[in-house]
């Protein structure tokens, strides 16, 4: 009986050591920028294994430790990458279409917002046609699109998607009037560089440069573009770690990927901070 | 946030929101458009789970009343769905406050009108009565005076009763108010005016205010709703936003008198006195002429009053709990001098979610506030008292000052010197001077004052189960000084007094609600419950006269070597109810509510102390009807139809069995009878009709709320004169009728509504027809210390009765034909009076109805304007056809060697240019009833308020919103009243504290 309860705590006593040897993680992370997280994760790991990740959906929950959540401008969170949004449709819509013309920031309000309380009186002729797809979580970009515009989330025109800003995608590519917006993470095959299959970028109203790079779609020139000029047509965000601040382990991992991390921004379409943002962080 | 499958089941959970305030929209439906399966209701914090076993993507329409519905396609479950729906500006989508609880306006049976906090901020008025002023159709406020803190009279829908009080019953975030007036009082005397109780709410704490005015709305409140229910609720915190909003608002303004009355100025009074009586000054043409302007006492009294205030709020919610609280300082001098209000007010309004259904809340206000305000002459009717000639206070007594008299002596100290002077105020050569009465005097009221509810609520699934306790403590101290060199106090060399009243009012309430809709088609609403209120109130007061030393004024009464009667007494009372409502909906198209409350009050005879109060109201949404889908340009369009019977039950305590006064006598205690037993005293009742239509056009362009009642208020409470063999000359009786009849109309238009501009207007137009139906046995009673009023059948209540005046006797006129005046036949100069009863003389039997307080038509119109930052509002309200007895007039026309008078005196008839509105000038005492010259119209329009202001545009970034505004308060008045002021409650205007007019200034900071 006796060897038996040793063994017993022999086996409890290893499980704890490894335990303690093996701190765990949890990140919950937006699909949007999950795959560079994920290759963050994956190069961390590499010289500190002693730490396991664990991805989970939505936002950490009260009281839940060792957990870090990538949210998008959060004036507490460690900032470690940008993200541009830009408008689009299913390829050769009708939407695209219709809309014709380049559309400035005047027009894309226009467009996705509704102009007043009595959206029907007045109903613009194109507005009234397209369908207009937002996201309704808290990470959606949909949030940073409206306070570029200085719009409330609710004034969005047309129906919201719940659920990752992925399906943003899905919602227009099913429905030849949908437009939406979306990080370029989201809008281009980050393999080849080139727009997802079935998906249009909406013509913008740039200068010259702009809109050829637009035009071109390439995702690396796009984001050359936007690290080096702003568009009142194009919000950038910044993507960033929110987290216990007192917590080494987490911030033993917030300062190696703003160490080493930010080599792997533009691979996964995300556009480098400037240096002195950088710096402060 | 999971998900879960059990069988390919998915369970979508999320929350639904007010776009605008976070609010949670309870039972807002969540409703999958794809296959055929049952939709789910938000709950209380506005959150719903759906489970669903259709396959993801999936289609919820999520809708709520009076909001814009939104489609959201669910792709999948892992994280709660936010939705925040905008509000559709459709006045039948708000949810209202109704007594016991809230009701959707669709599902409205009864007259309900909401004021919202934009509205209230805007009046930057210290109480809430005078924020309500022009804003709901039939709700007629009247100021008692300009005096800073001083209350109001308000009508709903005219008056029903006597002696019973007219005052609307207030009901603060669920604990019941009632503005005794017996309250105001510590019967310590010498102070005119008592504070305004509502004086205890900050307006800028309220939320909404409902004014329920039908009895199908009111009925629920029983013995207490007859005068109509004004329910307040106060700000609280939004469930669900975590942020923290903090206000602070900082406001300066200044005020002075709106209107001036004319009087003679020095040289214009000695010639009066030379050309009319003895010239008692002596004075020379030349003396006079060099007399100019001389004292302007009118001025010397009045100021430019400068007013202050400090607020603060900060409301939040966090995961288990939604707080506000507020604290607020306000100094309001008064435009007299040493008159003005003062109050820290402190408000808490806290709720907590202990487990899962279980709530528990609490409201809590603290303040106290303090009113230096006029002292008074007693208002007792005997030839030598002041009061009975027209000297109600040292502000009139001001007025009546001969102008060649000055306020100071050369050295600069009082002038208590006065030869005109040898009436009421001046013993030997010391005359009384108003400006050191003002200065010198104490009438002041403070109030310390708790009001406080705790509440907790359980639901058990679709019943909720709700606990209420409260407690309404004020603390009362009047103190009341005048000196040796004051008008009061010259006779006795001072007179002092201090008094304390202690009102407690403990209010318990125990309620269960059950709500139940299915499919859409019923949805049955039922309320039971039983509340009692106790009061309990304490006074005491002491009063001493004579002092050796006045420094420490009404604190070293001890002083006095002439002690009064103390004054020492209580009353209690109780209120038990039970009351009972069911709110049924079918098809959502037709309505009905069923109330029932029974009462038990102390303050009737055992026999009759229960009364019953039902109630029924109906009410159909035309606009769902099929028919009606292909009407255009009409949103919504109701009827609504109730009848049912209220109450009222306030009266004094005790009023119904015998009661005697203690006094000494002789230096032995006294009884004197003050009332004998009525065992048949009951309530009042006040059977009620309404009818009304709620109509919006053109997208809520237009928005129309009409309604037409009758009231009959029977068993009317009325003091009525009895023989003397019952010890007492009157009884409070159960006498008559009162019946209230009238038309509303409100119209409120929503003229511009786009995110950067929005201007609303309304306007509200009010006709009451107000007649005493039924006396009983009772002949005509006369009213008033003039006895300028009547109750007669056939009159409305507050009817004038006095002499037709028709000119004056001219020379030359034939006198022999005109009726003669206290046996003499009129000569040229004097009054000449309609006999309407032909008998050749003028008399008592030549009075005639003069017109009443009653007014034919109240109004109102207000308009707000938001441009880009900017914002603009404007309110204006009036009266038509009420008329007042200006008894300040016609004291300040009445013309003598002692005091100065009105400029309208110079045109009094003489035989060389004659006249034809005032006698010829002589020291003649008043004919002894009231002529028509003086009851005028008292007809008005006012700009009561208007608000311009400009909010920073920050970036959104900007942690800080700044607001800066001004705002200008009775700005003009449009009346023919010859007074200051056409707004006097109770019909009387004997010198009340002057109306003000107001500029003020502010910043507003929001964090």
């Amino acid at each position: 009986m006796k060897k038996i309860i040793y063994t017993i705590a022999i086996v409890l006593g290893l499980q704890g050591s490894v335990q303690a040897q093996n701190q765990q993680v949890t990140l919950h992370v937006p699909n949007s920028v999950k795959p560079l997280v994920e290759k963050l994760v994956a190069e961390y790991n590499k010289t500190n294994a002693e730490v396991d990740f664990l991805f989970k959906a939505g936002k950490a929950q009260a009281g839940e430790t060792n957990s870090i959540t990538v949210v998008n401008d959060n004036p507490d969170g460690v900032k470690f990458a940008r993200y541009a949004v830009l408008p689009v449709s299913a390829r050769q819509s009708d939407a695209a279409e219709l809309i014709g013309r380049r559309l400035n920031a005047k027009r894309l309000k226009t467009l996705f917002f509704v102009e007043d309380e009595f959206e029907d009186d007045e109903p613009d002729a194109t507005a009234q046609k397209i369908h207009i797809y937002t996201g309704t979580s808290q990470q959606s970009v949909s949030r940073l699109y409206a306070e570029h515009f200085d719009e409330a989330v609710a004034d969005y025109r047309g129906k919201k998607i719940s659920g990752d800003d992925s399906y943003l995608n899905v919602a227009v590519s099913r429905d030849p009037w949908g437009i939406t917006i979306n990080t370029l993470s989201n809008i281009f095959d980050l393999e080849s560089r080139q727009l997802k299959q079935d998906i249009a970028l909406l013509p913008l109203d740039l200068d010259k440069q702009g809109k050829q790079v637009l035009a071109d779609g390439q995702l690396d020139e796009i984001i050359t573009l936007l690290e080096h000029a702003r568009y009142s047509e194009i919000p950038v965000g910044n993507a960033a770690f929110a987290y216990d601040h007192s917590n080494a382990l987490l911030n033993d991992f917030v300062q190696w990927v703003l160490a080493n991390g930010t080599q792997y921004l533009h691979q996964y379409g995300l556009l480098k901070l400037p240096s002195k943002d950088l710096a402060q962080e | 946030m999971s998900i879960v499958w059990v069988s390919a089941q998915t369970t979508i959970t999320g929350r639904v929101t007010d776009a605008r305030t976070g609010d949670p929209l309870i039972g807002a439906t969540v409703v999958p458009t794809t296959g055929n399966e049952l939709g789910t209701v938000a709950d209380l914090d506005g959150n719903f789970t759906l489970k669903t076993k259709v396959q993801l993507p999936l289609t919820l329409s999520v809708q709520f009343v009076g909001y814009r519905s939104q489609e959201v396609d669910v792709y999948e479950a892992s994280e709660p769905i936010e939705v925040q729906l905008t509000e559709n500006l459709n006045k039948l989508s708000e949810v209202v406050v109704v007594g016991y609880g809230t009701q959707k306006r669709t599902q409205l049976t009864g007259s309900v009108a909401t004021v919202k906090a934009e509205i209230i901020g805007q009046s930057q008025s210290a109480t809430l009565d005078g924020a309500l002023s022009g804003q709901v159709a039939g709700l007629h406020v009247t100021a008692s005076s300009g005096q800073p803190g001083a209350d109001s009279q308000i009508r709903i829908r005219g008056g029903n009763s006597v002696n019973a009080s007219n005052e609307p019953l207030y009901v603060i975030d669920g604990f019941i108010y009632f503005k005794d007036a017996s309250q105001g009082s510590t019967g310590v005397g010498g102070i005119e005016g008592s504070l305004n109780p509502l004086a205890t709410i900050n307006p800028n704490d309220i939320e909404s205010i409902e004014v329920l005015k039908d009895v199908s709305a009111t009925a629920i409140y029983g013995s207490r709703g007859a005068n109509g229910v004004i329910l307040v609720t106060t700000k609280q915190g939004k469930a669900g936003d975590k942020t923290s909003h903090i206000n602070y608002t900082y406001n300066i303004g200044a005020s002075r008198i709106s209107k001036r009355l004319e009087l003679l100025n020095a040289s214009e009074w000695a010639q009066f006195q030379k050309d009319n009586f003895s010239n008692k000054g002596g004075y020379t043409d030349e003396q006079i002429a060099a007399l100019g302007n001389g004292t302007d006492w009118q001025d010397a009294v009045l100021r430019t009053a400068i007013q202050q205030s400090h607020e603060l709020s900060i409301t939040g919610a966090g995961e288990k709990n939604r707080y506000a609280f507020s604290a607020s300082h306000t100094n309001q001098d008064g435009i007299i001098l040493n008159s003005g209000f003062q109050r820290y007010n402190f408000h808490t309004n806290v709720e907590w979610e202990l487990k899962t259904n279980l709530r528990f809340g609490v409201n809590a206000t603290y303040g106290r506030s303090r009113q230096q305000g006029l002292t008074t002459t007693e208002s007792q009717v005997y030839n030598s008292s002041p009061f009975s000639a027209g000297i109600t206070n040292s502000f009139v007594y001001a007025l009546l000052m001969p102008p060649v008299i000055e306020v100071y002596k050369a050295d600069g100290s009082f002038n208590f010197s006065n030869p005109y002077e040898y009436a009421y105020f001046a013993i030997g050569d010391h005359a009384a001077n108003p400006v050191y009465d003002l200065r010198e005097s104490v009438a002041e009221n403070v109030n310390n004052y708790l009001l406080s509810n705790v509440w907790t609520s359980y639901r058990i699934g679709n019943l909720l189960l709700k606990a209420t306790v409260g407690l309404n403590s004020e603390k009362l101290t009047q103190n009341y000084f005048s000196g040796a060199y004051t008008s009061l106090g010259l006779a006795t060399q001072g007179i002092g007094g201090t008094g304390n009243r202690q009102t407690d009012v403990w209010q318990q309430e125990y309620t269960a609600t059950y709500s139940k809709e299915t499919d859409g088609v019923h949805e049955f609403d039922a309320l039971a419950g039983f509340t009692r209120q106790t009061t309990t109130s304490t006074f005491s007061s002491i009063r001493t006269n004579h002092y050796t030393n006045e420094s420490l004024k009404q604190y070293n009464l001890g002083d006095g070597s002439g002690i009064y009667t103390p004054q020492t007494g209580i009353s209690e009372s109780s209120l038990n109810s039970l009351i009972a409502r069911v709110n049924y909906t079918f098809l959502g198209r037709y309505n009905a509510t069923a109330t029932f409350r029974a009462d038990n009050s102390s303050r009737f005879s055992k026999n009759h102390r229960w009364g019953y109060f039902p109630s029924l109201g109906l009410s159909w949404n035309i606009d769902k009807e099929d028919f009606f889908d292909g009407v255009q340009n009409i949103d919504y369009l109701k009827l609504r139809v109730s009848a049912g019977l209220v109450g009222n039950q306030e009266i004094a305590d005790y009023a119904f069995t015998t009661s005697y006064s203690t006094g000494s006598y002789g230096g032995s205690s006294s009884y004197a009878k003050k009332n004998t037993a009525n065992d048949n005293l009951k309530w009042e009742s006040t059977v009620s009709y309404n009818v009304g239509i709620d109509l919006g056009l053109n997208q809520n362009f237009l928005n129309f709320v009409f309604d037409a009642y009758y009231k009959k208020t029977s068993d009317l409470l009325l003091v009525v004169p009895v023989g003397f063999s019952s010890g007492v000359t009157q009884q409070l009786q159960n006498v008559g009728n009162v019946v209230n009849k009238g038309v509303e109309l409100s119209v409120n238009a929503n003229i511009i509504q786009r995110k950067k501009i929005q201007w609303t207007a309304g306007a509200n137009l009010a006709i009451n027809r107000n007649t005493i139906s039924d006396m009983g046995a009772t002949n005509d009673v006369i009213q008033g210390s003039d006895k300028q009023q009547i109750l007669r059948k056939g009159e409305p209540l507050g009817a004038f009765y006095g002499l037709r005046f028709e000119g004056i006797v001219q020379t030359g006129e034939d006198v022999s034909k005109l009726p003669t005046i206290n046996g003499q036949t009129p000569k040229p100069g004097d009054l000449k009076y309609a006999d309407t009863d032909g008998n050749g003389r003028i008399d008592g039997n030549d009075r005639v109805i003069l017109g009443s307080t009653q007014p034919a038509a109240v109004y109102g119109f207000s308009s707000q304007f938001n441009y880009r930052g900017f914002d603009a509002s404007v309110t204006f309200a009036g009266s038509y056809g009420n008329k007042l007895y200006n008894a300040l007039g016609r004291r300040l026309e009445l013309t003598g060697d002692s005091y100065n008078v009105l400029a309208t005196v110079k045109e009094s008839w003489t035989p060389e240019r004659g006249g034809n509105t005032l006698p010829l000038a002589s020291n003649a005492r008043p004919f002894s009833y009231i002529d028509s010259r003086y009851v005028q119209s008292a007809s008005y329009l006012k700009l009561r308020n208007l608000t311009i202001g400009y909010r920073l545009q920050l970036p959104k970034s900007s942690p800080v919103g700044v607001r800066f505004y001004a705002t200008g308060s009775n700005l003009f008045t449009v009346t023919r009243y010859k007074g200051y002021d056409p707004e006097v409650s109770g019909g009387t205007d004997s010198g009340v504290y002057p109306a003000s007019r107001t500029f003020s200034a502010g910043i507003n900071l929001t964090l």
